[in-house]
C-alpha cells in the first residue's frame, strides 16, 4: 500500500512539473523558400531553455517526407553538412540555428515553399513533449556577423599552388 | 639466422598508415587553399542548350559552384549576389551573369537547374554535366568537391564543397574569389570595381 501511494506521489510530481516544451522558447522561426525541385529546404529559430538541461530530439513537417536536424561545419571553406542526432539544449541558454549552422532539415518537399507561406512544425524533446509551430516561409539569410572577408585577387595570392 | 618477417611487416604497417596521414595532409592544405587554377571557358548544359562561358563576353560573370539539395549554403551565397545585383542601377545589373553549376549531376537536371535560379534573379543561367566534365572545370577553378553518402539520412549522400564566388571580368580573366557569406555590400563592391574597368 505505501508502495502504491509513492508511486501515485512521483507520477503526481511528474504532471505538475512543466515539459520541455512547456520551458522552451522559440524566436524569429522562418523557414527558407524554395521550389518543389530543389526537394530541400530548413527551418532556423533561436531557442532559449528556461527549464532544466534538454535535448531537441526530433522535428515533423507536412511539407516535407522527412525531417532531419543538421549541421554545417567549415573546414577551412568546404562546407560539410551532417546529420546529428540531437540539439542540446542547456538550461537558460539560447541556442540559435541559422544559415551555415545548426538546422532543421526538410527534405523532400512535397510543395513549392512561397514567401509569405506558412508552414507547421512540430519539436520533438527529449521528454517526450512536443511544440507545434507556425513557421513563415522567407527568403532571406541572416549574414553571420564576422569581420568582413576581403575578396582575394590572383595578384593578391602569393603564388600558385599545383598540386 | 633471424627471423625478419616480423620487422618486415611492422615495416609495412608504418608505411602504411604513414601514407594515409600524408594523403589527408594533402587533401586538408587542397581545402584550406582555395586558390584557384587560372579559370578559364568551359561549356556545359543548361535548360536551353550548351552555354560557354565565352558566349558572356563583354559582360562580368559571377560565376558559384554547388547542388541543388544544398540546404542555405548554396542558395545563401545565390541570394547575397542577387541582392548585391539589385543594388546596382539597371544599366550596370544588365552587364552581370550570374552562373550556377551544379556539382550534383545525378540529382540536378539542367531544367530543374533553370527554375532554380530564376528564383534569384530571371537572368541567371544553371548549368551541369558529366562527372567528367565537372572534374575537369573544377581543377580549373579549384573547387574543391566531394561526395559523402550520409549514413541514416533521408538525403543518401551530401556533396562537401568549397563556396566561393568567383567573378570575372568582360575578357573571361578570372578577377576575384568572394568567400561564401560575404556580405551583399562587399559583393557589389566587387562588381563596381570590375565594371568601372
Amino acid at each position: 500500500m505505501k508502495q502504491l501511494l509513492a508511486l501515485i506521489m512521483i507520477l503526481s510530481a511528474f504532471s505538475v512539473s512543466a515539459d520541455v516544451a512547456g520551458q522552451v522558447m522559440i524566436d524569429q522561426p522562418y523557414v527558407r523558400a524554395a521550389i518543389k525541385q530543389q526537394r530541400n529546404s530548413a527551418a532556423y529559430m533561436h531557442i532559449t531553455n528556461q527549464g532544466d538541461n534538454a535535448y531537441l530530439l526530433y522535428a515533423k513537417s507536412p511539407v516535407a517526407d522527412s525531417v532531419e536536424l543538421h549541421t554545417h561545419i567549415d573546414d577551412n571553406g568546404v562546407m560539410r553538412m551532417r546529420k546529428i542526432e540531437k540539439i542540446d539544449l542547456p538550461t537558460q541558454q539560447a541556442v540559435t540555428m541559422e544559415p551555415g549552422g545548426l538546422h532543421v532539415m526538410l527534405l523532400g518537399l512535397n510543395r513549392d515553399l512561397k514567401t509569405g507561406d506558412e508552414i507547421s512544425l512540430t519539436l520533438g524533446f527529449s521528454d517526450g513533449s512536443e511544440k507545434n509551430l507556425k513557421v513563415p516561409v522567407q527568403m532571406r539569410y541572416r549574414a553571420k556577423k564576422k569581420a568582413k572577408q576581403e575578396s582575394k585577387t590572383l595578384q593578391d595570392k602569393p603564388k600558385m599552388i599545383t598540386h | 639466422m633471424k627471423n625478419y618477417k616480423p620487422l618486415f611487416f611492422w615495416i609495412v604497417v608504418i608505411c602504411f598508415f604513414t601514407g594515409i596521414l600524408l594523403a589527408q595532409q594533402y587533401l586538408k592544405k587542397q581545402g584550406s587553399d582555395l586558390i584557384p587554377g587560372s579559370g578559364g571557358n568551359f561549356t556545359l548544359q543548361s535548360d536551353r542548350g550548351p552555354v560557354s562561358l565565352s558566349d558572356y563576353k563583354g559582360k562580368i560573370i559571377a560565376l558559384y559552384f554547388g547542388y541543388m539539395s544544398c540546404p542555405d549554403i548554396c542558395p545563401a551565397s545565390l541570394w547575397n549576389l542577387s541582392e548585391a545585383i539589385k543594388m546596382l542601377t539597371p544599366e550596370q545589373a544588365e552587364q552581370i551573369q550570374g552562373i550556377f553549376v551544379s556539382v550534383d549531376p545525378d540529382r540536378d537536371s539542367p531544367h530543374a537547374l533553370g527554375l532554380f535560379v530564376k528564383g534569384f534573379i530571371d537572368s541567371f543561367v544553371g548549368l551541369t554535366g558529366s562527372k567528367q566534365e565537372i572534374d575537369k572545370i573544377a581543377r580549373q577553378y579549384s573547387v574543391v568537391y566531394e561526395k559523402v553518402p550520409l549514413k541514416d539520412s533521408a538525403m543518401g549522400y551530401v556533396i562537401d564543397h568549397s563556396s566561393v564566388i568567383y567573378l570575372i571580368d568582360r575578357e573571361g580573366v578570372l578577377q576575384y574569389f568572394v568567400p561564401h557569406d560575404t556580405d551583399p555590400e562587399s559583393i557589389r563592391d566587387d562588381l563596381l570595381k570590375l565594371l568601372e574597368r
